[in-house]
């Protein structure tokens, strides 16, 4: 038996299929659209969460479910694309594990579909809770991070938990094409080309056909995302500083979701008037009630000495 | 006390006991409702909803005294009943008020308020008994005379 010296073909193949090996684990990790690796994590933001009836019982959505589940979702499907490349499942769950590490789910997608439908439903509700079932969405945008948090809303999601009856939602893209299979395999097959016109989502209440349509403002989305985006995601022909500065794009994008308020993100909602402080009528009452403590001094002080 | 005194403490207090009687009606319908606020008027129970019903019933009850105190004003244990009215409204719009001056001085996010915010927290809308407060002080003349009368 020979030792010491190892053969230089031997070591060749070795450092082939680790480059190869490393190359297709950077892969998977670009291909889950819903993530992005390295991402920084949100900044703190307070959004209310979303209050619906499902069958006589409330319920209050947060972002946090909507992130949990968006995450579960592409948990799965990355689980199912990893079977088909024959990996063990000890070597999926490191992938998975490693791939999700940190992850909230919060993203880009998922917080702006959650922003519209809270707009939305107090539009169209105002202070009342809609039942679950009186919900219908129409969506533009075929991400996984979109529909699932729709799917979430309307219980028409697989595994939404505790659903006893569902709302509806449909996906008509801007160009008329309605997508009716809404597995994250199909989706990928419309992500390829997007722009504004996909950040876009119409809520309506089925039992009066009221509708409201939610339409992100120019700007929000920095300029370039879309271009970037379709060179990381779909191509894959970035460098690393496009990538880079991709994942700063989204990170403002998605922050801005989960930070900015309705009228700077939306088309059409005004900016509410703040009202402005009655200085003049409390500086009436102050007066009057140190006019009045006043003389109700001088009236005991006065009292005092007769007595005297 | 003359007899022209009483009379127009009678129709005074009739009034007086009129008006506690529709707010404290209205905060009841309020507290049952919600809450409002109209104009300057205040029934929303937003500072404190739990003390709304409560405010409503101390409304009624104020009306309930001034009115059955009317009936010969001058004597005494009639008057007493006016005074325990006027003094129910005290209490409670002292309490308005003084949840004013407090909540006036510290700022938002500062130890101190603004000029601005100080005078800005003594705005309307104001509780019903704020504005029955400055009426039900008439009673001290008449607690006053009694007094004199008494001499």
């Amino acid at each position: 038996m020979r030792s010491g010296k190892l053969p230089l073909k031997a070591v060749a193949v070795t450092i082939m299929a680790l480059v190869l090996m490393a190359l297709s684990t950077a892969s998977f990790t670009i291909t889950v659209d819903a993530h992005m690796p390295g991402a920084k994590a949100p900044p703190a933001f307070e959004l209310s969460p979303i209050v619906i009836a499902d069958d006589g019982t409330e319920i209050e959505i947060t972002i946090e479910d909507v992130g949990n589940y968006h995450n579960e979702r592409m948990k799965e499907f990355k689980r199912d694309m990893l079977k088909k490349q024959n990996k063990t499942e000890e070597e999926i769950d490191k992938i998975i594990e490693k791939e999700f590490a940190g992850s909230t789910g919060i993203c880009p997608c998922s917080s702006f579909a959650f922003r519209a439908a809270l707009l939305g439903i107090s539009e169209l509700w105002g202070d009342e809770i809609p039942e679950r079932a009186d919900i219908k969405f129409i969506t533009r945008r075929p991400t996984p991070g979109a529909t699932q948090c729709l799917q979430y809303i309307t219980g028409t999601g697989p595994g939404v938990p505790d659903v006893k009856s569902k709302g509806e939602l449909q996906m008509i893209l801007p160009d008329g094409t309605e997508v009716t299979d809404l597995s994250v395999k199909n989706l990928k097959k419309y992500m390829v080309d997007m722009n504004l016109s996909n950040w876009n989502i119409v809520i309506i209440r089925k039992s009066t056909g009221d509708e409201f349509e939610v339409q992100v403002k120019e700007g929000v989305i920095p300029e370039g995302f879309f271009e970037l985006r379709k060179k990381v995601k779909v191509e894959k022909t970035a460098t690393p500083e496009e990538i880079e500065e991709f994942r700063t794009q989204w990170e403002a994008v998605r922050d801005a979701f989960l930070t900015q308020p309705d009228w700077e993100l939306f088309e059409g909602v005004e900016e509410p008037e703040e009202e402005e402080p009655d200085v003049v009528g409390g500086a009436i009452f102050f007066s009057i009630l140190v006019i009045g403590l006043g003389l109700l001094l001088v009236l005991s002080l006065r009292v005092r000495v007769k007595v005297r | 006390m003359n007899e022209m005194e009483e009379k127009f403490g009678q129709i005074y207090f009739t009034i007086l006991g009129a008006v506690a009687l529709a707010f404290g009606a209205a905060e009841l319908i309020a507290s049952a409702g919600g809450g409002f606020t109209w104009g300057i008027l205040d029934s929303s129970g937003a500072t404190d909803p739990l003390f709304l019903p409560w405010r409503a019933i101390i409304l009624l009850s104020v009306g309930f005294f001034y009115l059955s105190s009317v009936k010969d004003f001058a004597e005494v244990h009639q008057l007493a009943k006016a005074v325990m009215a006027s003094i129910m409204i005290w209490i409670v719009a002292g309490m308005a008020i003084w949840t004013r001056i407090a909540s006036s001085i510290p700022g938002e996010e500062t130890w101190f308020n603004s000029l601005e915010g100080f005078l800005a927290s003594y705005a309307p809308p104001y509780c019903p008994e704020m504005f029955l407060l400055p009426f039900s002080l008439v009673i001290v003349y008449y607690i006053m005379k009694e007094k004199e009368a008494e001499k």
